[in-house]
């Protein structure tokens, strides 16, 4: 089915999220939808998904236009979307996910599954998908969930899926193999429409293409229409020039080493990062870096082995005890463990080391940290997400650091406040600081860093340059062993 | 129709509030109107009903700001009443044993033994949540029951004396009525406690601006995970907040002992932990405001005695557990806990 | 009757009302609605048993009124929390303050008493003691209801749609679920299961007295902590507190210790219990 939207434009107060956009999605073909964070991708597929109203503007199925277009009226017509995050139920089983929703029932409202069953795994043949309906959700791997939703709306009867970046966690070569399941959908006649930021995947596997910069189009049109530069310009504008790390002295002191550390989930025999050195760890989300960040931190407390900071053990210190020796952490979830919210700036700023001279320190590292407006009396809502991060940063960066943990810093943010944050943790190493940082974007890993590790189920399986190919990184994050 | 406007919610909640007042004086047999009248004249039309509003916005004013400090640190002190009544037991039994004493060692120890019961009493809730992780509301319901049951059992063996009540507390450890210092409020229960009323709000309040501990409690209330990454002692703060909590629990107890009965008896401050907590929300931990919905709730529960002969003096527990609601529903929801 | 059978026959007694309420917190529990305000329903409900009860000379109506109120007043529950946005804790105080307070009114208008009502027709039953309290039709009820239960989570589309609720709201919305209607279905079924419990105390007594809930309300949440929702754990559990109950009642008369210690034990094994509890779940 032929699905076209005409002029959608979403309001949020006062915010424009999408401008006046109108796009083409057409059977038998990949589109993708391309541009930053926050230009307004993730709305247009809720809008078209029946997910949220659109401000103004009509959805548009096979040349009809439809008035009312709700959740239930984008699946009546075989419309879904493929979400990231937040629609499976983890302790549900694969089956009882499929049927949540849309459950087959008998009598009295007692479930039928065993229809639903027997559909579901024809569906696996002909597509292709390997799903294990008896599982748990919980202990199914990230891409088994991926499969389990493409899988639920197949047995719902999609024509036209609507994917929200599927590959944002994912290696190259699970990527790919995405991308193949997508191409057997679209040559059965679905329209496939992939939202992502990753421009690469566009050109590989995409046949048309939507650029959104800023909630409004910026181009449409077949993806070979465009060289790969004009496309990152047309969805980034100029792009901020990439950030180096300092040159590395081999005899700096090791100012952080992790010795035998062993958690709940992760096992580090043995890790040292010497004074100015960035070393990168790479590896598919889940595979132990939020353990081993709580356990430097002391957030978490290790079940053997120790973290040692200038050569000094922190057994025993509390994570207070290991800021005041020089130790800074920036967690993943910047919401969770990163800002206090209905907080003030300065409160944010100060957390943990209120008294003393506070105010001038609070502004000095409100400056330092390049957020604006530098009004420490603000609430931190008030501060978008890259500058709430930009915050955190400076909370974590103003003292005599001897080294910092550092996890996903750029995550959700737009791309000229990650630059910044990049030139920031630059600047860290430039001033002697061992710098150890957990990300997913590869780019920022292999720009950054010194050195790569690569983490896979809580231990280290490959020690690699930066300027690995990207296979051999992949089959590391993977797994496999590194060739 | 689920409301988001303000305006609109409040609306709705003071319709509530009112159709429920009116049904309970309805189905009593009493005109809503003439009991309005009543109620008001009663409470605030005499200089005898505004010193016994003031007697019981003493003790809701401090007993809101008990459960403040705990909210403000994201707990939920339901276990006021229980702090409450062990308290009042225990500056009634150090009381009545003070006879020796002079009133500058009488009146402090009898306040401080009701502190530290009250205290001691939710420092298990406090010592439960953040050793164990079990939820502070499950935990102080189930110590308010405790309580229930154990001040009977102090009271029959050995600490009272053998039936409901403790002996008197000595002179010297009571608190001074407001009557000795005016005619006008001659027999009401106010006592010079109304003092600790005003100070303990605002003591409390310029704490949890100034110092480092009391500012600490209002980050970890939203945010226990992010200061825990930060360094803040999260338990400690969590315990200090909650123990403190059932010491001002204490302090309320005071009023009552010492400042009116002169003894502890059973069940003689039941309700008011409850009420504190209504006082504490609706007064939105800032000293004026708990100031304001002590006195409104005072006169609420004085009304609801002067009506007592035509209407049920009950009628005004339901009412106020309808505007505990009303509030509820007005104000918007913090995050969900 | 042998000390044993005794204990035995209060022991059914005694579960009707905590398993009842295990059940009912189960139900709004995974639905994601914190309630504390079973005591409450418990009280409603007995307050309506024993007014329908004593206006009609019908323990039937009775039975019927109390599991009305009760269903109306946890309704009220899911209403102030799911559409006006209340906080759950408070809204469920709130219900505690206006239920106790409500039962006192209403005693005192009806009855012009402040602790009891007046003597109330039950169902008929059978003469022997023993088989009276088995057969107490409020107790099959509960029995039936908490087979109904279990079966709702195994079963069927409304218990499917209700655990996806209070563990993944977001979820369930994705998949076009209406999460406000199910957990205002939830609790609205929760205070019909609570009702079961009221309408037996009252029954069983033949009068409506204060203070007849005996916190079981509250206790009743120990129980599902330790079944961990789970719908015969949990009913084991809340039997478990019924013999303990129970028990007392036989120590007291073997023993001659202070009866209110032993009202106390109950709390004291509930608080260790949810510490335990806790700490499990803190670990898994």
């Amino acid at each position: 089915m032929r699905i076209d939207a005409r002029r959608l434009t979403k309001r949020y107060g006062g915010l424009v999220a999408l401008d006046d956009v109108s796009v083409e999605l057409a059977p038998g073909k990949i589109t993708a939808v391309l541009g930053e964070n926050g230009a307004g991708k993730s709305t247009l597929l809720k809008l078209l998904g029946g997910l949220e109203p659109a401000t103004s503007g009509e959805v548009v199925l096979d040349g009809r236009a439809r008035e009312r277009w709700t959740l239930a009226d984008a699946r009546d017509a075989g419309v879904f979307v493929v979400h990231q995050h937040f629609s499976l139920v983890p302790s549900f089983t694969g089956l009882q996910n499929l049927m949540l929703g849309d459950e087959p029932v008998g009598p009295l409202g007692a479930l039928r599954p065993r229809p639903l069953r027997d559909r579901a795994e024809r569906t696996m043949r002909e597509a292709g998908l390997g799903v294990d309906l008896g599982a748990r959700v919980s202990a199914m791997s990230l891409g088994e969930r991926q499969r389990l939703e493409i899988l639920r709306v197949l047995v719902r009867g999609a024509t036209t899926l609507l994917f929200d970046e599927p590959t944002a966690t994912q290696t190259r070569g699970e990527a790919s193999r995405l991308y193949a399941m997508m191409r057997r959908l679209a040559d059965g006649g679905a329209t496939v429409t992939v939202v992502t930021h990753h421009l690469d995947e566009v050109v590989a596997h995409a046949d048309a293409v939507v650029v959104l910069r800023r909630g409004r189009r910026a181009f449409a049109g077949g993806v070979r229409d465009k060289t790969i530069d004009e496309l990152a310009r047309l969805a980034l504008g100029d792009a901020p020039s990439a950030v180096t790390p300092p040159p590395l002295d081999h005899d700096a002191p090791i100012a952080l080493e992790l010795d035998a550390l062993r958690g709940r989930r992760v096992d580090v025999p043995s890790l040292r990062v010497r004074r100015g050195e960035i070393v990168g760890v790479a590896g598919v989300d889940g595979n132990g870096q939020d353990e081993l960040v709580e356990l430097i931190s002391g957030l978490s407390t290790a079940l053997g082995g120790r973290v040692l900071l200038d050569g000094a053990s922190l057994d025993g210190l509390d994570v207070a005890a290991r800021r005041a020796a020089g130790l800074g952490t920036v967690f993943a979830d910047r919401h969770r463990f990163g800002v206090v919210m209905g907080a003030t700036v300065h409160d944010n700023l100060m957390l943990g080391e209120l008294g003393g001279d506070e105010a001038a320190r609070a502004r000095a590292r409100l400056l330092a940290s390049g957020a604006s407006p530098a009004r420490p009396e603000l609430p931190i809502e008030a501060f978008s997400g890259g500058n709430q991060q930009k915050i955190v940063l400076a909370r974590a960066l103003d003292r005599r650091l001897v080294a910092l943990v550092v996890a996903q810093p750029t995550r959700g943010i737009d791309a000229a406040a990650a630059a910044d944050v990049r030139r920031r943790l630059a600047r860290a190493a430039t001033d002697g600081s061992a710098i150890l940082l957990l990300s997913s974007d590869l780019d920022e890993l292999r720009q950054l860093s010194h050195r790569l590790i690569v983490l896979h189920r809580g231990r280290v399986v490959a020690e690699l340059a930066p300027d690995v190919d990207e296979a051999a990184l992949g089959r590391a994050m993977l797994g496999a062993s590194a060739a | 129709m689920t409301l988001t406007r303000p305006h609109a919610r409040a609306i709705v909640a003071a319709a509530i509030v009112l159709l429920t007042f009116d049904l309970l004086v309805f189905a009593a047999g009493e005109s809503p109107w003439i009991a309005l009248s009543r109620g008001l004249a009663g409470s605030l039309g005499t200089a005898y009903g505004v010193g016994q509003v003031l007697y019981k916005a003493t003790s809701l004013a401090i007993a809101g700001a008990a459960f403040s400090v705990a909210y403000r640190a994201g707990l939920f002190n339901v276990g006021l009443e229980g702090q409450l009544s062990l308290a009042a037991l225990a500056s009634g039994v150090v009381g009545a044993r003070l006879g020796w004493a002079p009133w500058w060692l009488a009146l402090p120890l009898a306040v401080a033994a009701a502190v530290a019961v009250g205290g001691a009493w939710a420092a298990i809730a406090a010592w439960l949540r953040v050793a164990f992780g079990a939820h502070e509301v499950i935990t102080t319901i189930l110590l308010n029951r405790l309580a229930d049951a154990l001040i009977p059992l102090a009271l029959a063996h050995g600490l009272g004396d053998g039936g409901v009540r403790t002996g008197d507390v000595a002179h010297a450890a009571t608190i001074p009525r407001l009557s000795t210092l005016t005619h006008a409020l001659a027999g009401s229960a106010a006592s010079l406690a109304v003092v600790l009323a005003v100070l303990t709000p605002a003591l409390l309040d310029r704490w949890e601006r100034r110092s480092i501990a009391g500012r600490e409690l209002g980050l970890v209330g939203p945010s226990p995970d992010a200061c825990r990454a930060a360094g803040v002692p999260v338990a400690r703060r969590l315990f200090a907040a909650l123990t403190l909590s059932g010491a001002l629990a204490g302090l309320t107890a005071c009023g009552v002992v010492l400042g009116y009965k002169g003894h502890y008896e059973l069940g003689m401050t039941a309700g008011t932990g409850f009420a504190g907590i209504a006082v504490g929300l609706l007064g939105r931990g800032r000293p004026l405001g708990l100031l304001a919905a002590a006195l409104l709730v005072g006169a609420l529960q004085q009304a609801g005695l002067v009506l007592n002969a035509s209407v049920p003096k009950e009628a005004t527990d339901v009412l106020f557990g309808v505007v505990i609601l009303a509030v509820a529903i007005a104000g918007r929801r913090e995050e969900a806990r | 009757m042998s000390a044993a059978l005794t204990w035995l026959v209060e022991t059914v007694r005694m579960s009707c009302p905590y398993v009842a309420c295990a059940l009912a917190a189960i139900v709004t529990e995974r639905a994601g609605i914190i309630n504390v305000a079973l005591e409450g329903a418990l009280v409603v409900s007995g307050l309506a048993t024993a007014v329908g009860a004593a206006l009609t000379g019908s323990a039937l109506v009775g039975f019927a009124s109390g599991i009305v109120a009760g269903t109306l007043f946890c309704a009220g529950h899911g209403l102030a929390v799911v559409r006006g946005r209340a906080d759950a804790i408070v809204s469920s105080i709130a219900l505690n303050v206006i239920a106790f307070a409500l039962a006192r009114y209403a005693l005192r208008l009806l009855w012009d008493t402040a602790s009891s009502s007046p003597r109330l027709a039950g169902f008929d039953a059978p003469s022997s003691p023993a088989l009276a309290v088995v057969t107490a039709p409020a107790l099959l009820a509960t029995v039936v209801a908490a087979c109904l239960v279990g079966a709702l989570f195994t079963w069927t589309r409304l218990g499917l749609r209700v655990d996806a609720v209070g563990e993944a709201p977001d979820a369930a919305r994705a998949q076009g679920i209406d999460v406000a209607r199910v957990q205002l279905v939830a609790t609205a079924l929760s205070g019909a299961l609570v009702a079961l419990g009221g309408a037996h105390l009252v029954l069983d007594q033949h009068r409506f007295e204060i203070g007849m809930s005996g916190g079981r309300g509250f206790l009743a949440l120990a129980a599902v902590l330790v079944g961990r929702h789970r719908v015969g754990a949990t009913v084991v559990a809340a039997i478990g507190l019924a013999a303990l109950d129970a028990a007392q009642i036989a120590v007291q008369g073997a023993m001659k210790l202070p009866p209110e210690l032993l009202l106390a034990l109950p709390y004291v094994a509930a608080l260790i219990v949810v510490a335990v509890a806790a700490r499990r779940a803190r670990v898994a």
